[in-house]
């Protein structure tokens, strides 16, 4: 996508990227029934008088109708597509202001003392990458072969109706095939990646990786709705650490398999829940007054009540459940509302979905893209640094978001808190 | 005809009921939001002896206001759980010159260091503010409570159905004092 459109897409506000959404989801159903019904009236006509050349008119109607709302639909969801797309490419490091400068703190891939590792990544991956290549080059030299021998024993065998389940036959196998190959080297690369790199990045900000066998306390986010249960979503990178006096864990989610086929337009609004997301939870020292849901499209929560907040425009993009109307109104002042509207501009991010309870704030940020985070990119790609740069922008800035967090809860009065220090990073400085 | 004059009368008295109801459940949740209010005064009533007595060592030149919160207090508490809306006005004016002289008393504790920095006050303030931060939620939710009621009230057919749903009089809105709204300066108080 061209960087006029992705600066296009940045310029949205959070608040903006989820109207957006919303009227995106809205459509497949609505589209879905003007197709149904308006071949539908030209057939009650014809039921109700019977007179077959009154109804043909409409039945012609009908069926151009049931024409039109699929163009309008692919007119729309090629506009739609087009903003979405432009995402692509748009990462957390908007948030982070470019210099010229290399950056050369410690950890940071611009970092002198990082040179040594990256060489060391580096060697490895040229000699993957060439396995990877030789492996794809000997797949294609068998499909090249094997393909056609393969289609032509399927017709001669069993006849011309095996053209379509040949010709899947084929495709299923290349696919497996390719994946054997040259799955492995990536693997291994992403390994060292992890193994060696990541942790360089990580320790910057004092992060360490969370294995996958170490849980991340998520029974109250599943029990409200916040997060699918981990039998809809597979966590991916993890990592947590101690920041201005309190436990910050950052981990992103996406969909299991199953969910990702599920999670269309066509689900009911109120059955959705946004697995696809980077999740932040802060475990602070102090306690919030009231037990409080602050979320886009989750499932009625059981044991809250809704809370009807005064700010219109923060009444359109969320829904506010609270255990304690006054005590949840504590926590939501004007300003935190403001704050939370604001908090994912300039990234791919949607507005977040909040849950307080107790000393611990658990906040979930959907993407709207696919894209996965902290990863190291391709084998085969050999702008290294251009990835490592990325994901260390990336997790300035999820850090950013942390303190952003944490300047909010700090900042609310209502809220008690223990020890914790405070630094002049904000959302402004950032800017 | 009749069939249709029927209908239309059902019709009527359903759109009736349905108002009545509406009423009744937004009296209610000013009730509710009420009764949130007076826990949350009452939090402050609890709190004010407490802070007077650290102040009162240090304070002794301000002994008309610190006689003034005194009689404000003595004067309030009774109010609580007032739930007639045409004497609720009056509760709101004495809590609302209760949190002005509050906020001056703290605004003339900084000019005393040794208040200010002892353990007892640093944290009655501390538990001042939060108490201050839960009354401006409650009021933030009695007064949306409000304008929904004299919404659904002062709308047809509202005005006809508001007696029988016991609303003769609306309930005054709780606004923040003009000195609390405003910054204290310390120096007009020296």
């Amino acid at each position: 996508m061209s960087e006029p459109a992705n600066k296009a897409w940045r310029m949205l506000s959070a608040a903006d990227r989820a109207r957006l959404r919303d009227r995106g989801q809205r459509l497949p159903p609505l589209v879905f029934g003007i197709t149904l019904a308006i071949p539908l009236v030209g057939f009650l006509i014809l039921l109700a008088t019977g007179n077959l050349l009154l109804a043909l008119p409409f039945l012609l109607v009908g069926v151009l109708g049931s024409f039109a709302p699929f163009v309008a639909a692919i007119g729309a969801a090629l506009l739609f597509h087009r903003k979405f797309l432009a995402s692509r490419g748009v990462d957390l490091s908007a948030i982070v202001p470019k210099t010229d400068a290399p950056r050369e703190d410690s950890g940071h891939p611009d970092d002198p003392g990082m040179a040594a590792i990256l060489a060391e990544i580096e060697m490895e991956r040229v000699v993957l990458a060439r396995g990877f290549e030789r492996g794809e080059r000997w797949v294609k030299r068998i499909a090249v072969v094997a393909a056609p021998s393969l289609f032509a024993f399927a017709l001669w065998s069993v006849g011309a109706q095996m053209v379509v389940p040949a010709i899947i036959i084929c495709a299923g196998l290349y696919g497996i095939a390719y994946f054997a190959a040259t799955s492995r080297y990536q693997t291994r690369f992403t390994t060292l990646f992890k193994q060696r790199a990541l942790p360089q990045l990580l320790a910057r900000h004092g992060l360490a990786a969370i294995g996958s066998d170490t849980p991340i306390p998520l029974d109250r986010p599943v029990f409200f709705g916040l997060i699918a249960p981990e039998t809809r979503t597979r966590r991916d990178d993890a990592f947590r650490c101690d920041h201005r006096g309190a436990v910050v864990t950052i981990a992103e989610f996406v969909p299991a398999h199953d969910e990702r086929k599920k999670d269309g337009n066509w689900r009911p609004r109120k059955l959705r829940i946004p697995t696809n997301g980077l999740l932040l939870q802060i475990a602070y020292p102090g306690r919030v007054l009231a037990t409080t849901l602050i979320g886009r499209q989750l499932p009625r929560p059981e044991a809250l009540a809704p809370v009807r907040l005064e700010d219109p425009e923060f009444e359109e993009i969320f829904e506010v459940w609270g255990s304690d109307q006054i005590g949840s109104r504590t926590l939501l002042t004007p300003a935190v509302m403001r704050r939370l509207l604001q908090m994912a501009d300039s990234t791919d991010l949607l507005p977040p979905s909040v849950l307080v309870e107790g000393g611990t704030m658990t906040v979930l940020f959907e993407k709207t893209t696919a894209r996965d985070m902290f990863e190291p990119g391709k084998v085969t790609d050999p702008e290294l640094m251009h990835h490592l740069r990325k994901i260390a922008d990336d997790l300035d800035a999820v850090m950013g978001l942390a303190d952003d967090l944490l300047d909010m809860v700090e900042r609310t009065p209502g809220v008690r808190l223990g020890p914790m220090l405070c630094t002049p990073t904000s959302l402004e400085s950032r800017e | 005809m009749t069939v249709f004059v029927i209908v239309l009368a059902v019709a009527a008295v359903g759109a009736l009921y349905g108002w009545y109801v509406a009423i009744v459940a937004a009296r209610n949740r000013v009730g509710e939001a009420l009764g949130g209010i007076d826990a949350q005064l009452q939090q402050r009533h609890d709190l004010i002896p407490n802070v007077l007595a650290i102040a009162r060592r240090f304070l002794q030149h301000e002994a008309s206001l610190l006689e003034e919160i005194t009689a404000l207090r003595a004067k309030a508490q009774p109010q609580i759980g007032q739930r007639d809306f045409q004497a609720i006005a009056d509760k709101f004016e004495t809590e609302a010159a209760l949190a002005a002289d509050m906020t001056r008393l703290f605004a003339l504790a900084e000019n005393y260091p040794q208040l200010t920095s002892s353990g007892p006050m640093i944290e009655a303030q501390r538990t001042y503010r939060e108490v201050e931060a839960s009354i401006a939620a409650a009021r933030r939710f009695y007064n949306n409570a409000v304008n929904s009621l004299k919404t659904r009230v002062e709308t047809f057919p509202g005005p006809v159905v508001s007696g029988l749903a016991g609303v003769a009089v609306l309930p005054p809105f709780y606004q923040a004092a003009d000195e609390a709204r405003s910054p204290v300066m310390a120096a007009d108080h020296l």
